[in-house]
C-alpha cells in the first residue's frame, strides 16, 4: 500500500513582490545536504533537474534513474492537480510511504526558484533588482528526492 | 430468301462443326444467327459469300434466344471512366471523384441578339432578310440540335436521324415568298449528317506535394491558461519597465545572466531544509506524535500529580563544556527557542554561543552565533521577533538581527565605566519608545539598571537606576558608595504595567523601582538571605510575583504585602523559577539536583504537584527552565550544553474553567480570581 500526501504552499501575489529572502550560502546547503544523508535511517539522496540531469546522488546510476523517471511523472501530475485547483498555487513537497514490508518513505522536495515574478533566482539579485527584468518558470526547477527507512 | 438457302446449304464448314453443339436445336439457332449477321454484314462487304462465325460467340439456348432483352437508352456516357479516385488530403481517405455523363457533341457560342433591337435590325439588314430568317432557323436548329444529341446513345459510326423537319416547311415557305431563291425538293428532302469521330479524351492531372504535417498535442488545463495570462502581464510590464530604464536594465540583465548559471545548490536551499525537517519528524516520529497528541491517560490514577513526558533532547557538538545560561522562546514562532550557552563558574570563563532551536529539528540548530565572551542572559523581542538581545559576562550587551545573515551582532554596547568587569545578569526588551527605537534594559553586577536604545545601530545608554543599599542615591563619597552598592542579579518588568519593573540584588533584597522615578525604589522587599537568581512577575495577577535564590528557597509575593505570601524550601540549589503561560497558580522550579518541581498553588499550597529527576547523568545542574507560550512543553537547559524537551501531562496544566463540552480557554480573570481566591484564604489564616 503506497500512501501519498501533497504538499502546497499559496502563492504570495505575482506582482513584483519585494521578499526580504536571506541570502543563501551554497556551503550551507552543502552542510544540510551531508547531514540528512549522514542520518543512519536514509538510503539515498537524488537532486535532478527535470531535464533528468543529475545534480547530486548518493545512488548508482541504475537505480537514480529508475527512481527519477518515475517521480519525475509523478511530481508534473501532483503539480497539474494542486495547479488545476488553484492556478495560483504551486506543490512544494511529495510524500510516499510504503508501508507493507518494506517501510520506506520517499520524500520529493520541488526546488528551483520561487515562483515570484521579477525576481531572479539567484536570490541576492532580488534585492537589488526593482524592475522586472525575467520572469523564471518551471523549466529551471529541480527535484530533491530524499530515500528513507522507516520503522 | 435465296440467300437463306445458300446459307443453309454452305453451312457445314470447319470452324462451325468444331463448334456443333449436340442437337439439331443448337444448329437452328446458329442458322438463324448467322442470317442475322450475314444480314447485317452485308453493307460493309466483307466475308462475302461466307457466314462466319467467331469462334468465341456466346453459345446460348433457344430460350435464352426468344428471351427479350430491352435494350435501355440512358444518358451514362460510356466514354466517361466510373472509377476515378483522388487523395483527399484533409480528410485522408481515397474518394471517388464522379465524372459528368454529359457529353458535348456540338456548341456553338454565339449571340443571341434581340429582334427587335436596333443591333438587330442591323445585322438583319446587313445580311439580307433571307439570312435574317436563316440565323434564326439555324438557331433554333442548332438549339434543337443539341437538345436531341444527349438523348441518343454516343456510339462511334452513330447515326444522328434526320432533324426535326417541322420547321423546315416554314422556313422553305417563308423563303419561297421574300426572295425566291431556289427550292429544295419537298419529297425526297433528307438531311443527313454525320459526326465526326471524338477522339478519346485523355487527361493529364499533376498534384503538388502534401503540405508537411506534424502532429501537435498540448493540455490546456486551468494553471496552463492562467500562466499563459501571466506571462502576458510579465511582457507588458516588462516593455514598460524598459520604457523606463534602458542602460541601466542592460547592465543589470548581463550580470544577471552569469549568475543564474553559477548557482546550483542554492536553488534548493529551502526544498533542502524541509526534506531535512521531514527526514528528522520521521526519524522522530514517536516523539512528535507524543509532543503533538499524548496526554497521559495515568494522571487520572494519580490523583492530582502529574509527570513530564521526555521529547526532543538539543545538542550541538561546538557547545561542549558550555552550560545553558539563558532560554528564551519567540514569540511568534512558536517552535523556535534561543539558548545561551556560557559558564557559570569563575573561574573559567572563555567563549559563549547563542543558539536556536527549532522544536522541527532537534539535531542541528538554525542558527548559531558564537561569541567572543560568555553570554549571561538573552531576550527576543515579543513585537520584533527576529532582533535578539544578549548580555554578556565582560558587561557588554549586543543586539542580534536574525534577518541578516550574519555572525556578528548588529550593534554592540560596551559599559560606560570598566573597571571591573561586570557580567550583565539580566537584559529584558521594552516596548518601542516615541521615535519607535528599540530600547531594553539590563541590570549587571555593577549595580546599575541602564536603559539602553538603539538608534541606527548604534547603542546608547542611560542610567536608569543605580542600586544601594539604602536606597536611592546618596550624596556619599565613593568608597562608602561601594560598599552600599549592591549588584543586580535579575530583572523583571510587570506585564500590564509598562513602567514597573523588579529587580533582584546580590544582597538578597527585592526592589520595586519604575522607570519614571530613577532615584528612588518604589517599594524594596527583604526578600532573602542570599543573592536572588531570577524574579518573575505573574503573567495574569498583578500584584503577585514569584523570586528564588541562593539560600535555596522559592518565595512568592503579594507586592502590597512586606512578607512573602509562599515560601517554599527546595532542599537544593535553584537554578531557575519559571511561571506557567497558561495559569496564574502553576509555576515550575529547577534544582541542581536535576529535578524539575512544577506547583500548583490551586492544588497543593505545600508541595509541588511534579517532581521528576530529568537528566540521564547524576552530576548534571539544571540552570534554566521555560515554559512555551502555546504549547505544554517546558524546556530545561542543564550545565552540559544540553537543551531538553518535555511535555506537561494534563494533571499540571488544570485551567479553572473545567465545564464539559466548552474549550478550555485562557480566561486572565479567572486566574486572577483564582490567586485572589488563594490570597484571601490566607488573609484569612492570617
Amino acid at each position: 500500500m503506497v500512501r501519498i500526501k501533497l504538499f502546497n504552499r499559496s502563492h504570495v501575489g505575482f506582482i513584483s513582490v519585494k521578499k526580504n529572502v536571506t541570502f543563501v550560502q551554497q556551503a550551507e546547503v552543502e552542510d544540510t545536504l551531508k547531514r540528512i544523508e549522514a542520518r543512519e535511517d536514509v538510503v539515498g539522496i537524488i537532486i535532478v533537474n527535470l531535464d533528468g540531469v543529475y545534480l547530486r546522488s548518493t545512488l548508482d546510476d541504475a537505480l537514480t534513474a529508475q527512481y527519477t523517471k518515475h517521480l519525475d511523472r509523478l511530481t508534473v501530475m501532483a503539480r497539474s492537480v494542486v495547479r488545476n485547483i488553484d492556478p495560483e498555487d504551486d506543490l512544494t513537497s511529495l510524500r510516499l510511504r510504503i508501508e507493507k514490508n518494506d517501510k520506506h518513505e520517499i520524500m520529493v522536495g520541488l526546488g528551483g526558484c520561487l515562483m515570484i515574478p521579477g525576481t531572479n533566482i539567484s536570490f541576492t539579485q532580488s534585492l537589488t533588482s526593482c524592475s522586472s527584468l525575467s520572469f523564471v518558470f518551471a523549466e529551471n526547477d529541480y527535484l530533491v528526492i530524499v530515500i528513507q527507512k522507516i520503522r | 430468301m435465296s440467300e437463306r438457302n445458300k446459307n443453309a446449304t454452305v453451312q457445314p464448314r470447319k470452324v462451325s462443326n468444331a463448334q456443333k453443339l449436340p442437337g439439331a436445336e443448337s444448329t437452328k439457332a446458329q442458322t438463324k444467327k448467322k442470317e442475322e449477321k450475314k444480314a447485317m454484314d452485308k453493307g460493309d462487304g466483307l466475308d462475302r459469300g461466307k457466314k462466319s462465325k467467331p469462334s468465341d460467340q456466346l453459345k446460348l439456348t433457344e430460350a435464352e434466344l426468344k428471351e427479350n432483352i430491352t435494350k435501355v437508352l440512358n444518358t451514362h456516357n460510356p466514354h466517361a471512366p466510373q472509377n476515378i479516385v483522388r487523395f483527399n488530403y484533409k480528410e485522408g481517405v481515397y474518394q471517388r471523384v464522379s465524372v459528368d455523363h454529359t457529353a458535348i457533341l456540338f456548341e456553338m457560342e454565339s449571340n443571341i441578339v434581340y429582334q427587335d433591337s436596333e443591333e438587330g435590325r442591323r445585322l438583319m439588314l446587313k445580311q439580307g432578310l433571307i439570312k435574317e430568317n436563316e440565323e434564326t432557323d439555324t438557331a433554333a436548329e442548332s438549339d434543337e440540335d443539341r437538345m436531341k444529341t444527349p438523348a441518343t446513345p454516343v456510339e462511334d459510326g452513330g447515326e444522328v436521324e434526320e432533324a426535326e423537319e417541322e420547321d423546315r416547311p416554314d422556313s422553305v415557305a417563308s423563303k419561297a415568298d421574300k426572295k425566291g431563291v431556289k427550292l429544295g425538293n419537298f419529297f425526297h428532302f433528307t438531311d443527313r449528317a454525320t459526326q465526326t469521330l471524338n477522339n478519346p479524351p485523355r487527361q493529364i492531372n499533376c498534384q503538388t506535394a502534401p503540405p508537411p504535417r506534424s502532429i501537435f498535442s498540448a493540455t490546456a488545463n486551468q494553471w496552463q491558461i492562467y500562466d499563459a495570462y501571466c506571462e502576458e502581464l510579465q511582457k507588458q510590464e516588462k516593455q514598460k519597465a524598459t520604457l523606463l530604464k534602458k542602460e541601466t536594465d542592460k547592465s543589470k540583465k548581463g550580470v544577471l545572466v552569469t549568475e543564474t548559471q553559477s548557482t546550483d545548490l542554492t536553488e534548493v536551499a529551502k526544498e533542502t531544509k524541509i526534506l531535512e525537517r521531514m527526514v528528522h519528524q520521521n526519524t522522530f516520529d514517536e516523539i512528535a506524535q507524543d509532543f503533538k497528541y499524548f496526554e497521559d491517560p495515568s494522571d487520572k490514577f494519580r490523583g492530582q500529580e502529574g509527570t513530564l513526558l521526555p521529547l526532543w533532547t538539543f545538542q550541538h557538538e561546538e557547545t561542549r563544556g558550555l552550560s545553558v545560561t539563558a532560554l528564551c522562546w519567540n514569540s511568534k514562532y512558536q517552535d523556535l527557542f534561543a539558548v545561551g550557552m556560557g559558564s557559570y563558574d569563575f573561574c573559567k570563563q572563555g567563549r559563549g554561543m547563542i543558539v536556536f532551536y527549532s522544536l522541527k529539528n532537534s539535531s542541528f540548530p538554525e542558527y548559531v552565533f558564537p561569541t567572543t565572551s560568555g553570554v549571561q542572559c538573552l531576550d527576543i523581542h515579543p513585537q520584533h521577533f527576529y532582533l535578539t538581545v544578549v548580555g554578556f559576562y565582560d558587561g557588554c550587551v549586543a543586539v542580534y538581527n536574525l534577518k541578516k545573515k550574519s555572525l556578528e551582532p548588529v550593534c554592540k554596547g560596551t559599559p560606560k565605566t570598566s573597571l571591573l568587569t561586570n557580567p550583565v545578569w539580566q537584559v529584558r526588551w521594552q516596548n518601542d519608545d516615541i521615535d519607535n527605537n528599540h530600547n531594553f534594559f539590563s541590570v549587571s553586577a555593577d549595580s546599575r539598571v541602564v536603559s539602553w536604545t538603539l538608534i541606527k545601530h548604534e547603542l546608547i545608554s542611560t542610567e536608569t537606576i543605580r542600586l544601594s543599599v539604602n536606597g536611592g542615591l546618596s550624596n556619599v563619597p565613593d568608597d562608602e558608595q561601594l560598599v552600599n552598592i549592591s549588584g543586580g542579579t535579575s530583572l523583571d518588568f510587570h506585564k500590564q504595567t509598562d513602567h514597573l519593573f523588579l529587580v533582584g540584588t546580590e544582597q538578597g533584597k527585592i526592589h520595586k523601582c519604575s522607570i519614571h522615578y530613577s532615584s528612588k525604589f518604589l517599594k524594596t522587599y527583604n526578600a532573602h538571605n542570599s543573592a536572588v537568581y531570577t524574579v518573575k512577575w505573574n503573567h495574569f495577577h498583578p500584584r503577585v510575583f514569584i523570586s528564588c535564590s541562593a539560600d535555596w528557597t522559592v518565595k512568592i509575593w503579594d507586592d502590597t504585602i512586606k512578607v512573602p505570601v509562599f515560601t517554599f524550601d527546595l532542599m537544593s540549589a535553584i537554578g531557575d523559577v519559571a511561571w506557567a503561560p497558561y495559569s496564574s497558580t502553576i509555576f515550575a522550579a529547577v534544582t541542581i539536583d536535576g529535578i524539575v518541581r512544577v506547583f500548583d498553588l490551586s492544588i497543593n499550597k505545600y508541595e509541588a504537584i511534579c517532581q521528576q529527576l530529568v537528566v540521564a547523568k547524576k552530576k548534571t545542574k539544571l540552570t534554566h527552565i521555560e515554559f512555551n507560550p502555546v504549547h505544554p512543553v517546558i524546556i530545561v537547559g542543564d550545565d552540559q550544553g544540553l537543551v531538553s524537551s518535555f511535555k506537561l501531562s494534563p494533571n499540571l496544566r488544570k485551567t479553572p474553567k473545567v465545564q464539559r463540552g466548552q474549550e478550555l480557554t485562557l480566561d486572565p480573570e479567572a486566574e486572577v480570581t483564582k490567586m485572589e481566591h488563594i490570597l484571601s484564604w490566607l488573609s484569612d489564616i492570617e
